[in-house]
């Protein structure tokens, strides 16, 4: 053999030293490069033979290391091949390591396995089936299945084991095995090694999550050997070896409660059957060891699994408080851990452990405050919601830098979930912002100020606490954009003390202190472009606020005309231009912003933040009631109705439907919101649209069939046939009761009298539904759209069976009487919706509603059932050669589009 | 499930890697540092647990020893008894400690391969076969005692049980179309002397 310790006659011990000795990385690599050189060249040479296994050996220790040894898979295959166990030994560890079941090379080895698993030698038996378990693929699966299956009946306690562990993987991989091995699997359950029967368990605890029938099998046939099983472990001791601190075997105590759990759960005979062991076990199991502990945790847990007795609940909560105030950290951490489970079960017993979880919030242990925390979140409630909050608040003070994040997000997440009255919302949120404000998320101070904005009698006591709290706390990033945002926007109310609440300290700030305030915060070397940029629109608004203070204002932004950062320097530029050149617009340039609106920033808040923060629950903080704020100011009425049906906008969704058609717009999404209310809505002053809606509102089949019966050709040879209302409104109070009323030809005899055209469209459209709905699922018509001058109305179809798919059917009207040219109809759709518009069937829609332009599209929901659908609408159009635009927001599509 | 078990030095070094789950074999030096810059931070007598969703997936934690100069790692998913692992890394420990007489790294950086013959017979595919340190010893020693009778190497390969596979023009069609060149150079020459015999 070589005498060169780098060639391939090395001993693995020699190897192991030389890398070890190795002082740098390139040193190491350098090692085992010359080392896999030699054992590359063993491999393509005759006679190296006796060094295989050698070779493998060390080629396992550099895979360990991390570098590439594919090139020594074949290798394995052939010592596997080998006749002696030895090279088998190695040959089976190396083929565990270096390869795995998605390589094609194994299938190589299935013969092999297949030789190995049938040998008379029970190590070789155990090599083979140790590496099937541990690698073994779905095609492997279902070949060797029946080897392994015999080897189940082996006399060996060994082979039996690995062959229950192997029929696990075996059933993970190709689960319609599982009815072969579940006669087997029950059969082993009435083994006395304890080995054996922990495979056995596991293997039925497989067979249940592989197959229905297999549980159903293992119900019947194996809960009393289980109880049995469990009877003896927990009775005797008569198996020292397995004896952990002086408990017997606490791992097949909780292999067995585990399978109980599985086939107690939904199962009340079976829960009944196991309710007095469960019991013996939570009484009888000293929980002074870890491993008494860790059986009475599973037995809570199995208890809450199955449908136990209220009584063995009660011990089972009891054990979790014993857990709760244990010494032993991961006792804690196991206690807070089913507590989360079992806060799904039992509410009001986990609110009664509040107190000690809150103590866990403020542990040493990085893991236990976690887990503590998140089961805090889930303990809130409007009770207790105050209490809670100021404890985390106060904590948030002397908390771990790295805990802040966590604690801040779920604080906020808290108070706005559960703020019940504003005042309370804005000191818990400027105590966080003062507390922990570079932790605080964009979304979270955005949604402050938008409260802010709304609720104008706090505005000043907002303005006064983050002004004193900033002098106070000036290092904290969102704490200065809120102050400044406020300073900027409410100046006047700081320096004049307006809107002093009663338990309210007086402070004094002077304009200039105001001032000094923003162009300190300015200057902070840590505030950021968008810090600084808010400053710089502070200071703008500021001087026309205080106009003595004016001309100082200008020097400092003057300051920022050689800013390097561009977006400085052009706002600097602008403003100073603004502050000196324009007076006259100042004042009305820099007004206060209007409202903002509160509904909205909610909708595009919760769409943004869907996707990221699963625990957040968009869903509940879409309404705006969710805020709970109940003395927010009076919004634009119609407004946030229209946006509470578009769930989904991506911008923000401030409607641009013209200011005439409010009215119409918010009537129409009452009604398209719950039809309960119908008669007393349509009455008063009901516009036409009203009355269209109600209409289409009705669920009766023959309404819809009504509305949806216009075709395509049909509209177009007479245009208003599906709106018929808008020419003929007189008869429109009766069609409406007529569609009310249950019976369909008792509405057309009453109408019958009064207008013709109506009666002969109504009863057109209830021939035509029948046949119209057999093919397409059909749903009401929708005033998409309507102003002075232009109206449009959406006939949606959908096709049976692609319930993403809407086909939308548009027709425009001209209101007024002038004709319109050039018309192009344009849509918008959030991303997850597509879209595909059809050629409109003309350009020119003519006056007074004399015609209209109809046009096909497609939409395509990808979300369906997650998410409305929503789209913005432009359309342009010429009148008299004049250029006209208009747009608008589509909200009001029926659910579940 | 377990889904692996390692052995990581306090300096960071691999001593043992054994995945239950497969995990790409370039990935797994950067799942040991990620794991050693989790455990390395934490103090003394704070709980054995962490989680680990970013590294192992959604529900999957660790609990670990840190003896000597040696951190014992298991990683297991949700539906493993977290305190039943705590107590299984102790069983290894334990069996170690016997199978070396007072164990230290350096027995175990040398016999590493003993190592997996311990945790073969310990763990099989994410399960735990035995929990007794006796038992889980004398099948070691049952197996090492064979490995001594039979330790003249045997260099003859058993052709035959390469034989059938080989020889199906299916199998080997789909192997010379996906295998790595240098496996399929040595295939082919087996297949060919194959064939010549």
């Amino acid at each position: 053999m070589a005498l060169n310790p780098f060639s391939s006659g090395t001993r693995l011990r020699d190897m192991i030293r030389a890398i070890r000795a190795s002082k740098t990385a390139a040193e190491e690599r350098a090692v085992v490069r010359r080392e896999c050189a030699a054992i590359r060249t063993a491999i393509s040479e005759r006679g190296q033979e006796e060094l295989r296994h050698r070779n493998m050996a060390k080629l396992m220790f550099i895979h360990m290391l991390g570098y590439p040894t594919h090139f020594g898979q074949m290798e394995c295959l052939k010592l596997i091949a080998a006749v002696g166990y030895p090279e088998k030994r190695i040959g089976y560890l190396g083929l565990m390591l270096l390869l795995d079941e998605r390589q094609e090379v194994l299938m190589l080895v299935t013969n092999s396995l297949k030789q190995d698993l049938n040998h008379s030698s029970p190590f070789i038996v155990g090599l083979a089936l140790c590496a099937l378990g541990n690698i073994c693929s779905a095609e492997m699966a279902r070949d060797l299945a029946p080897e392994v299956e015999k080897l189940l009946r082996s006399r060996d306690v060994n082979t039996k084991k690995k062959a229950a562990l192997c029929s696990v993987r075996i059933v993970r991989k190709v689960p319609d095995l599982a009815e072969n091995f579940m006669g087997l699997a029950a059969s082993l359950l009435k083994e006395k090694h304890h080995g054996v029967l922990i495979s056995a368990v596991q293997l039925c605890t497989e067979l249940c999550k592989a197959s229905k029938d297999a549980l159903e099998y293992l119900r019947k046939n194996c809960i009393e050997g289980l109880v049995r099983i469990l009877r003896d472990v927990s009775n005797s001791s008569y198996a020292p070896e397995y004896d952990v601190a002086g408990i017997s075997d606490p791992f097949l105590h909780i292999r067995v409660l585990k399978l109980m759990r599985m086939l107690g759960q939904g199962d009340a005979d079976c829960s009944e059957y196991m309710n007095d062991i469960l019991a013996q076990v939570a009484t009888k199991t000293e929980s002074n060891k870890n491993a008494g502990n860790a059986i009475l945790y599973e037995c809570v847990e199995t208890i809450m699994g199955i449908e136990a007795t209220s009584g063995l609940r009660v011990l089972a909560i009891n054990i979790l408080g014993r857990f709760l105030s244990n010494r032993d950290n991961n006792i804690r951490y196991v206690a807070l851990n089913i507590l989360m489970r079992a806060i799904t079960v039992d509410t009001q017993a986990v609110q009664r452990h509040r107190v000690t979880i809150l103590e866990c919030v403020k542990d040493a242990d990085a893991s236990i405050r976690k887990r503590a925390l998140e089961l805090v979140f889930l303990l809130v409630n409007d009770t207790n919601v105050k209490p809670l909050t100021k404890e985390l608040v106060d904590y948030l003070d002397v908390a771990d830098p790295d805990f802040k994040e966590d604690l801040t997000a779920k604080i906020c997440s808290i108070t706005e979930k559960f703020s019940q009255e504003k005042l309370w919302y804005l000191d818990q949120m400027f105590k966080v912002l003062s507390l922990a404000g570079n932790h605080v998320k964009d979304d979270v101070w955005h949604a402050l100020i938008v409260v802010i904005s709304n609720a104008s009698e706090l505005q000043g006591y907002a303005v006064r606490s983050l002004y004193t709290a900033l002098r106070a706390y000036s290092e904290q990033g969102s704490l200065l954009r809120v102050a400044v945002w406020c300073i900027g926007e409410y100046g006047e109310m700081l320096v004049n003390n307006v809107g002093m609440l009663e338990a309210e300290p007086p402070i004094t700030v002077t304009e200039s202190d105001a001032v000094d305030a923003v162009e300190l915060g300015f200057n902070r070397y840590s505030a950021d472009v968008t810090t600084r940029s808010m400053c710089l629109v502070a200071l703008l608004k500021l001087s026309s606020r205080f106009p003595s203070m004016s001309e100082r204002i200008k020097l400092i932004v003057a300051q920022n005309k050689e800013n390097m950062v561009l977006e400085l320097q052009q706002r600097s530029i602008e403003f100073g231009s603004i502050i000196q050149r324009h007076q006259s617009i100042r004042s009305s340039l820099l007004e206060r912003m209007p409202v903002l609106d509160e509904a909205a920033y909610l909708v595009k808040r919760a769409s943004a933040t869907q996707a990221t923060t699963p625990a957040y629950k968009p869903a509940s903080r879409v309404t705006p009631g969710d805020l709970k704020l109940p003395n927010g100011v009076a919004k634009p009425a119609a407004a946030p109705l229209v946006d509470l049906l578009d769930l989904s906008s991506d911008d923000a969704p401030v409607p641009s439907t013209s200011a005439t058609t409010t009215p119409n717009d918010f009537l129409q999404d009452l009604l398209g919101i719950g039809g309960t209310n119908l008669p007393t809505a349509g009455v008063p002053s009901a516009s036409t649209d009203i009355l269209m809606d109600l209409l289409s509102i009705g669920s009766s089949p023959s309404q819809n069939g009504l509305l949806d019966s216009t075709s395509p050709g049909q509209a177009e040879k007479k245009p208003v046939s599906a709106v018929p209302q808008v020419v003929s409104p007189v008869p429109e109070p009766i069609d409406l009761l007529g569609s009310l009323s249950s019976s369909a030809s008792s509405s057309a005899g009453t109408k019958s009298s009064t207008v013709v055209p109506q009666v002969v469209d109504l009863l057109d459209g209830l021939s035509a539904s029948t046949s119209v709905s057999g093919l397409e699922d059909a749903l009401p018509s929708i005033t998409a759209f309507q102003s002075a001058t232009l109206k449009i109305v959406f006939d949606l179809r959908k096709q049976l069976g692609k319930p993403q798919e809407t086909t939308i059917h548009a027709t425009f009207t001209n209101l007024t009487s002038t004709t319109y040219t050039d018309f192009i109809f344009q849509a918008a759709v959030p991303k997850f919706i597509q879209l595909r518009l059809d050629p409109a069937s003309g350009n020119v829609v003519p006056a007074s509603g004399k015609g209209s332009v109809t046009q096909g599209f497609n939409v395509t929901n990808s979300q369906h059932g997650q998410k409305p659908l929503a789209m913005r609408i432009r359309m342009s159009y010429k009148v008299n050669g004049e250029d006209r635009l208009e747009q608008g927001q589509v909200s009001n599509f029926p659910l579940g589009l | 499930m377990i889904q692996s078990v390692m052995v990581i030095s306090t300096l960071g070094k691999p001593r043992l890697l054994k995945f239950y789950n497969f995990q790409d074999p370039q990935k797994h030096q950067e799942l040991v540092l990620s794991i050693f810059q989790l455990l390395s931070v934490r103090p003394e007598g704070v709980s054995n647990f962490v989680e680990t969703d970013a590294i192992f997936g959604p529900g999957t934690k660790l609990v670990y020893k840190h003896l000597a100069t040696l951190y014992f790692v298991f990683v297991f998913d949700s539906s493993e008894n977290e305190l039943a692992m705590l107590d299984l890394v102790q069983v290894f420990v334990e069996t170690l400690n016997r199978c070396f007489k007072n164990v230290c790294e350096l027995d175990i950086v040398f016999n590493f391969n003993k190592l997996h013959t311990v945790l073969d017979e310990m763990i099989l595919g994410g399960q735990v076969i035995e929990t007794s340190s006796e038992e889980i010893m004398r099948s070691v020693e049952d197996i090492v005692g064979e490995t001594i009778k039979h330790d003249k190497p045997h260099t003859k390969v058993d052709f035959a049980a390469l034989q059938p596979l080989i020889f199906s023009s299916h199998f080997q069609d789909r192997i010379r179309r996906t295998l790595p060149e240098e496996i399929r150079l040595v295939f082919e020459f087996i297949s060919t002397g194959l064939s010549v015999l």
